[in-house]
C-alpha cells in the first residue's frame, strides 16, 4: 500500500487533477450509497443496519491512501444534512464518520494487512478493526442525535448498537468485496467457462436462498450462512465476498422491514442481525482466507515434493556417471596391468642387452627376488638353486668384496639413507669365471624403518674393457699433441682441441708445430679416419713421418711427397689427410702443400677468406703422386687457420655451406685474445658436443714489437707536467706524432688529474702504463688510493674530454685501488 | 727546481686588454692564471678581456674552467671576453672538443672583434 505522509496529501490534492478526481469520485460514490442505504433505517429513518458507504470509505483509504478524506468527510455531511436539524449536528456526525474509517485504516496499516485477504491474519484483522474503529462514528453518532434531540436517553443504547454494528457491517461487507474485486474479475475472465457457471450458480444459489429464509417465519438463517460457506470454500475471496454481501443485503432488508426471521423488537432484530452478520463476516472470508492459506501450504509442499523429486532424478543420474566413469577405469587398469605385463617383458628384454638384472629384497622376511638377468649374470638357472636370503647371495661375491657390500649397505641402513651408494665388485660364477659387476640400491622405509630394498646389478665386463681402450687411445692421443706449442719470433701460435662425445672413441685428430732452425715456423695438422689405438698409431706414425722428413727437406712438398711414401709403403688402410704449412714471418709469406685437407684459411682485419688449394688427394691415396706447394702473402697482423674435418664435416649438411660457416666465423673470433680463438671458433660453429673430434690451429703474425710505458709518480698535482712529457716520449717512440699524441696525452693527463683528485692518501701513487695491442694504443691509470667518494667516478669536464679523444674507455675498482683504461686506435691507412 | 709551466704577458690597449698566455695550464697553474685575470680585470674596468691561448701548447678541464669562470667574473663588471684559438692551434681543438664555441667568443687574433 503506497501511503503519502500527510504533508504530500494537502499538496497533492489542491495540485493533482487526478487527486482531485478520485476524492470527488469517492464523495459521489459515498453520498449515492448512503442515499440508498438510508432506506434500510431501522431507527428512526435515520440509523441502518448495514451502512455501505463506511465500507467504501475504509476500502478507498486502503487502495488509493488516506488522502481521499476529504471526500468523505463531504459527502457525510451532506448525507446529514437533512437528517440533522442542525448543521453543527450533520458536520459533528460527518467527522465521526469520516474519522472511524481514518482509524479503521491506520489500525490495519499498523498489523501489517494485505489487502488480498489471502492470509488469515488479515481476515481476523478486518474483523476486529472494523468492530472497533466503528465505536467511533456510532458514539459520535448517536450523541449528536441525542443532543440534537431527536432521540430520547431510551433510544440510545438500541440507536448506538445499529448504528456501530452498521458501520461494522459496511466495513466487512463492502470492503472485502471491493478488496478483493480483483480476484472476483480474475475468477470471471479469466477462469474456463465451467467454473464461471459455477461461480454464477453458487452465487444465484445463495441469493435464491436468502430471498426464500427472509420469506419465511423459521429461524432457518443457518442456511444461508452454510451457503455462505460452501460458497466461499469452493471460490474463495473471489465468490466469498460477494456471496456475504447477498446474504447481508437481504438479512439487512429483513431485520429493517421486521420480515421473516426478524420478527422482534428492534434490539432484538439488531441483536439477530448482528449475530447473523458477524457468522456471514466468518464463514465467507476468515473462512475463505484459511482455505486460500491452506492452499498455498499445499502448493508450497507441491512445490518441495517436485524439487524433491528433481533432486532424486539428479543424484540417480550422478550415480549412473559414477558407475559408468568406475568402470571405465576398471577398463584403464586392465589395460595398464596389460601394459605392464608388456613393458615387464620388455624390460627383461632390456636387461638382457644391457647385461643388468634388477632385485628385490623383502628386509623383513629376508626374502630375494631376483629378475632373470640376475640368474644370467651370476651363471645360475631359475631352478630353485638360486639365492633366498641376503646372505646367500653374499657367498657368491669375492670374500674381500662381499665384506665391502655389506658394509656399504649397513652405512645405508645406519644413517638412513634412501639411496645406497653404487658399488663395484667380482663374483664368482659356478663355472670358474669371475666377473665385474656394478652393483646400486634403494632402500624403502616404512614408518623410518627399512622394510625393502630393490636395486640392480650390472655385468661391467664388456663397459671395462671398452673403457681400457678408450682410455688408452686416448692417452696415446694426447701424448702425441704437443705439450707447448713453440713460441717463434713475430708469431703466435695457438691450437685447440675438442674431443667427440664421451661414448665415442678418441679420435686421429691431430696437429703439430716445430720452429725450424732458420727460424722459420712449420705447422701440421692432419686427419686419421677411425677411432681408438689403431687410429691414434697412425696418426703418431704421421706425425713422425712429417718430422722425419724435415731432416732432409722445408719445402712442403717434398716433406707431404716423402710422407705419403712412408705412408703407402708401410702404413695400414687408413684414409688420412694432412696439411703443412712453413711460415717466414721475415718475408711475410706462407708456403703449404695439403693432402685432401681443408686450405688454410687466412684471416685479416676480422674477415677470412680460404687461400688456393692444392687440390691434391689424401696420403696414399694415389701411387707416387706429385704433390704441389703454394705461397701466399702473409700480412703483419693476419693470422692463418688450420683445423680440422670435425669443424665442417657434419651430418645433414653441405660441405660447402659448412666451410663458409667457418670462414665467417673466424673473421668474428678474430676479436678477442688470440690464445682463445680455437675455442671461440668451435664454440661459434658447433653448438651441441661435436659427433667428431676438432682440431684448430692458428698462426698470428704480430706488430712490431712496441716497448712498455710505465710512469710511477705521487699522487700531487704537480706531478702532472712530468707524467704528461713522459707519455708523450713513449707515444714519439712508438710511431705516434701530432695531432694524435696530443688528445692521447689530454686523455692520459685528464685520467691522472682524476685519479689525484679522488685518491684520499696523501702519499699515493698513480701508475700509468701503456701499451700496443695491434693498431690501438691502451694506456691504464692505476692509482693506489682510498677514493674519498664511495664509488670511484670521473667528473664532468674531464670525463667529456676523455671521451672525446679516446675510443674506448673504462673505469674499473679492484682490490686496492681504481683503474682507468683509454684506448685509441693509431690506424694506419687501410 | 722546473721550468715555470706557463708564462703571462699584459698588452693594454685603448678598448681592450689583451692578456697573452703561453706554455702548458693546467692543475697546477690554475690560481696563479685566475689571479692574472682578476688583477687585469680590475685595473681595466669597462674595456674587453681578450685571453689569447694561441701559443699555449697543452691545456686541460681545469683550463675549460678558468675560462668559465673569467667569463662569469666578467659578465658581472659588465665587460666582455673573448678567447684568441687559432685554427689548428692546441687551444682550439680543447675548446671545440669541450663545446666552449658557443658559450664565449673565440676568435683568430687578438686584433678580431
Amino acid at each position: 500500500m503506497a501511503e503519502a505522509p500527510p504533508g504530500v496529501v494537502r499538496a497533492t490534492w489542491t495540485l493533482d487533477r487526478r487527486d482531485v478526481l478520485r476524492v470527488v469520485g469517492i464523495g459521489v460514490a459515498y453520498y449515492v450509497t448512503a442515499q440508498l442505504s438510508l432506506r434500510l433505517s431501522v431507527v428512526e429513518e435515520n440509523i441502518t443496519p448495514l451502512w455501505p458507504p463506511t465500507g467504501i470509505a475504509v476500502a478507498a483509504m486502503l487502495m488509493l491512501g488516506k488522502r481521499v478524506w476529504p471526500g468523505i468527510l463531504a459527502a457525510a455531511f451532506l448525507v446529514n444534512v437533512p437528517i440533522n436539524a442542525e448543521l453543527w449536528a450533520a458536520a459533528a456526525t460527518g467527522l465521526g464518520n469520516t474519522v472511524a474509517p481514518i482509524v479503521a485504516v491506520v489500525l490495519l496499516e499498523r498489523v501489517g494487512f494485505q489487502r488480498n485477504l489471502r492470509r488469515l491474519v488479515d481476515a481476523v484483522a478486518i474483523v476486529w478493526t472494523a468492530l472497533v474503529a466503528m465505536t467511533v462514528s456510532a458514539t459520535v453518532g448517536t450523541a449528536t442525535l441525542l443532543l440534537g434531540g431527536v432521540i430520547d436517553g431510551a433510544d440510545l443504547p438500541a440507536a448506538w448498537s445499529a448504528w456501530w454494528t452498521g458501520d461494522a457491517m459496511g466495513v466487512l461487507v463492502v470492503a472485502p468485496l471491493l478488496l478483493t474485486a480483483p480476484d472476483l474479475v480474475h475468477a470471471v475472465t479469466r477462469a474456463g467457462f465451467r467454473r464461471r457457471i459455477e461461480i454464477v450458480v453458487f452465487l444465484a444459489g445463495v441469493v435464491a436462498l436468502s430471498l426464500y429464509v427472509m420469506s419465511q417465519e423459521l429461524e432457518l438463517l443457518f442456511l444461508v450462512l452454510l451457503a455462505v460457506g460452501v460458497t466461499s470454500w469452493r471460490f474463495r475471496q473471489a465468490a466469498a465476498t460477494p456471496a456475504a454481501l447477498i446474504a447481508v443485503c437481504a438479512a439487512s432488508y429483513a431485520a429493517a422491514r421486521g420480515l421473516g426471521p426478524f420478527d422482534g423488537s428492534v434490539l432484538e432484530r439488531m441483536l439477530t442481525l448482528q449475530a447473523f452478520n458477524a457468522g456471514v463476516a466468518l464463514t465467507s472470508f476468515v473462512f475463505a482466507a484459511i482455505v486460500a492459506e491452506r492452499e498455498e501450504r499445499a502448493r508450497e509442499l507441491a512445490e518441495l515434493n517436485h524439487e524433491l523429486e528433481n533432486r532424486v532424478v539428479e543424484r540417480t543420474a550422478e550415480l549412473s556417471r559414477t558407475n559408468e566413469r568406475l568402470a571405465q577405469q576398471i577398463d584403464e587398469r586392465r589395460a595398464t596391468e596389460e601394459a605392464l605385463r608388456r613393458s615387464e617383458r620388455s624390460l627383461g628384454e632390456a636387461q638382457a642387452i644391457a647385461r643388468v638384472g634388477s632385485w628385490e629384497w623383502d628386509v623383513t622376511t629376508d626374502a630375494i627376488v631376483w629378475s632373470d638377468q640376475m640368474f644370467a649374470i651370476h651363471g645360475l638357472r631359475r631352478d630353485g638353486s638360486g639365492p633366498t636370503r641376503f646372505e646367500d647371495v653374499l657367498t657368491m661375491i669375492d670374500e674381500d668384496d662381499a665384506q665391502r657390500v655389506r658394509a656399504n649397505v649397513k652405512d645405508a641402513f645406519d644413517r638412513g639413507d634412501e639411496v645406497v651408494p653404487s658399488i663395484q665388485y667380482r663374483i664368482h660364477r659356478p663355472d670358474g669365471t669371475t666377473l665385474h659387476v656394478l652393483g646400486t640400491g634403494r632402500i624403502v622405509r616404512e614408518a623410518g624403518r627399512p622394510v625393502r630394498m630393490i636395486g640392480t646389478v650390472q655385468d661391467l665386463s664388456e663397459r671395462l674393457e671398452r673403457q681400457r681402450e678408450h682410455r688408452i687411445a686416448e692417452e696415446l692421443q694426447l701424448a702425441l699433441l704437443p705439450r707447448e706449442l713453440p713460441t717463434a719470433s713475430g708469431v703466435e701460435v695457438a691450437a685447440h682441441y675438442r674431443p667427440a662425445g664421451s661414448d665415442v672413441l678418441a679420435g686421429g685428430d691431430w696437429y703439430d708445430a716445430i720452429v725450424l732452425p732458420d727460424g722459420r715456423l712449420l705447422a701440421s695438422i692432419g686427419d686419421v679416419a677411425g677411432h681408438g689405438i689403431d687410429a691414434a698409431s697412425v696418426m703418431g706414425q704421421i706425425r713422425m713421418a712429417v718430422r722425419a722428413a724435415l731432416v732432409a727437406t722445408t719445402e712442403p712438398a717434398e716433406v707431404m711427397r716423402r710422407v705419403d711414401d712412408v705412408v703407402q709403403r708401410f702404413g695400414p688402410l687408413h684414409l688420412s689427410t694432412l696439411s703443412l704449412v712453413i711460415v717466414d714471418r721475415a718475408n711475410g709469406t706462407i708456403e703449404y702443400a695439403s693432402a685432401g685437407h681443408p686450405p688454410p684459411l687466412l684471416v685479416e682485419r676480422g674477415v677470412g677468406r680460404y687461400l688456393p688449394s692444392s687440390g691434391d688427394p689424401p696420403l696414399a691415396a694415389t701411387p707416387d703422386h706429385a704433390f704441389r706447394s703454394v705461397r701466399q702473402l702473409f700480412p703483419a697482423g693476419s693470422m692463418i687457420v688450420l683445423f680440422t674435418d670435425g669443424l665442417v664435416d657434419r651430418r645433414d649438411s653441405d660441405l660447402d655451406a659448412e666451410l663458409e660457416r667457418v670462414r665467417v666465423a673466424a673473421g668474428e673470433a678474430a676479436d678477442g685474445p688470440p690464445m682463445t680463438f680455437g675455442e671461440r671458433l668451435v664454440g661459434a660453429v658447433i653448438d651441441e658436443t661435436p659427433e667428431d673430434d676438432v682440431a684448430v690451429l692458428s698462426i698470428r703474425s704480430l706488430e712490431v714489437d712496441h716497448p712498455e710505458l710505465r710512469i710511477e709518480l705521487a699522487a700531487r698535482v704537480n706531478e702532472l707536467p712530468s707524467a704528461r712529457r713522459g707519455v708523450r716520449q713513449w707515444l714519439e717512440g712508438i710511431g705516434v706524432g701530432a695531432p694524435a699524441s696530443d688528445d692521447i696525452v689530454l686523455a692520459c693527463h685528464e685520467a691522472v688529474t682524476n685519479a689525484i683528485e679522488h685518491a684520499g692518501v696523501e702519499d699515493g701513487t698513480v701508475i700509468v702504463k701503456g701499451r700496443v695491442v695491434r693498431d690501438t694504443v691502451v694506456i691504464d691509470v692505476e692509482d693506489r688510493g682510498i677514493w674519498r667518494d664511495a664509488r670511484p667516478s670521473i667528473r664532468g669536464r674531464g670525463l667529456a674530454l676523455i671521451e672525446a679523444v679516446t675510443d674506448r674507455f673504462d673505469l674499473s675498482t679492484g682490490a686496492d685501488g681504481t683503474r682507468i683504461t683509454i684506448a685509441r686506435r693509431i690506424g694506419r691507412p687501410s | 727546481v722546473t721550468e715555470p709551466p706557463f708564462t703571462a704577458s699584459r698588452e693594454d690597449r685603448a678598448d681592450r686588454t689583451v692578456l697573452r698566455f703561453g706554455g702548458e695550464l693546467d692543475a697546477t697553474s690554475t690560481d696563479a692564471v685566475r689571479a692574472t685575470i682578476a688583477a687585469a680585470m680590475d685595473q681595466a674596468t669597462g674595456r674587453r678581456l681578450v685571453l689569447d691561448l694561441a701559443d699555449v701548447s697543452f691545456l686541460d678541464s681545469s683550463t675549460i674552467g678558468t675560462v668559465l669562470w673569467a667569463r662569469d667574473r666578467s659578465r658581472k663588471r659588465n665587460a666582455a671576453v673573448s678567447i684568441v684559438a687559432p685554427e689548428g692551434s692546441r687551444a682550439a681543438r680543447v675548446l671545440q672538443l669541450a663545446g666552449l664555441g658557443s658559450v664565449v667568443p673565440i676568435v683568430a687574433a687578438a686584433d678580431d672583434d
